[in-house]
């Protein structure tokens, strides 16, 4: 698939599911949608055969993508694994963005500097956006990353759109009959909201 | 890779985010009321008449 031209262009978040950084997971649809882009994941895509071919798929229509590496610790669910899903991710999206570079540019973001180029020291001499694992420094990185002249939104206004969609959850769980914010109905929920919120303080 | 990009396409409105993502109907309706009729509660609670 072809990357979007003359509208607002997605952006793949490769990013972790996990509950302990579920603030960050929400940082970073606001901060996407903040930006006047629109967030995609591999939420909606049910696993199976078929399912790398969608992942793909998904990054082919994306205009660029984001992938998020902090979370490199042993998933300790037995068995106990590293968490490849990532950066295989961040390698599909960087062999298309070579083949293609005028349709994809990808992003490394990380919690820590320095890590990333020992885990994975094949994007040494990348460019990579810290974060310092907080929501804050998400939209930062964001902002760094995805430079928008006009209707450029502060870090403050995105954090106040953060705590606005952060007090909205219990009641987007409950009308998804789920606990769980990673599933795709949320995610899909979550980033309307995200725009919603925008919208009503831009018209105040 | 490239440390920025330049974004020049237009911020889409909620509804244009929501048919991004394939959401119309009652489902969109009720995500906007959920934003927008929050704000409307916190209205009426100031609208409250002080006890005689």
């Amino acid at each position: 698939m072809a990357a979007q031209h003359g509208k607002p262009k997605r952006v793949f978040l490769n990013i972790p599911y996990d509950k302990k950084i579920q603030r960050l997971y929400l940082a970073y649809i606001v901060g996407v949608i903040e930006l006047g882009l629109q967030p995609r994941a591999t939420l909606a895509i049910p696993g199976g055969r078929a399912r790398l071919d969608r992942i793909i798929d998904l990054i082919q229509s994306c205009a660029y993508s984001v992938h998020d590496l902090s979370r490199v610790q042993l998933d300790r669910n037995p068995p106990v694994t590293p968490r490849f899903n990532m950066p295989f991710e961040l390698g599909l999206a960087v062999s298309w963005a070579k083949r293609n570079p005028e349709q994809h540019t990808w992003f490394v973001f990380e919690s820590e500097n320095r890590r990333a180029q020992k885990s994975i020291s094949d994007l040494n001499g990348t460019d990579l956006n810290i974060h310092d694992g907080t929501v804050e420094g998400v939209m930062r990185e964001l902002c760094n990353a995805f430079v928008r002249n006009a209707q450029r939104p502060s870090v403050p206004e995105m954090l106040a759109n953060y705590g606005e969609l952060h007090r909205l959850i219990p009641e987007v769980l409950k009308r998804a009959g789920t606990r769980s914010v990673f599933e795709a109905r949320v995610f899909e929920d979550l980033s309307v909201l995200a725009a919603a919120i925008r919208s009503k303080r831009v018209r105040r | 890779m490239s440390h920025s990009v330049k974004i020049t396409t237009p911020i889409p409105s909620p509804e244009e985010v929501a048919s991004d993502l394939g959401i119309v109907g009652k489902r969109l309706d009720g995500l906007l009321e959920l934003v927008d009729g929050r704000e409307k509660k916190k209205k009426k609670k100031k609208k409250k008449k002080p006890r005689p």
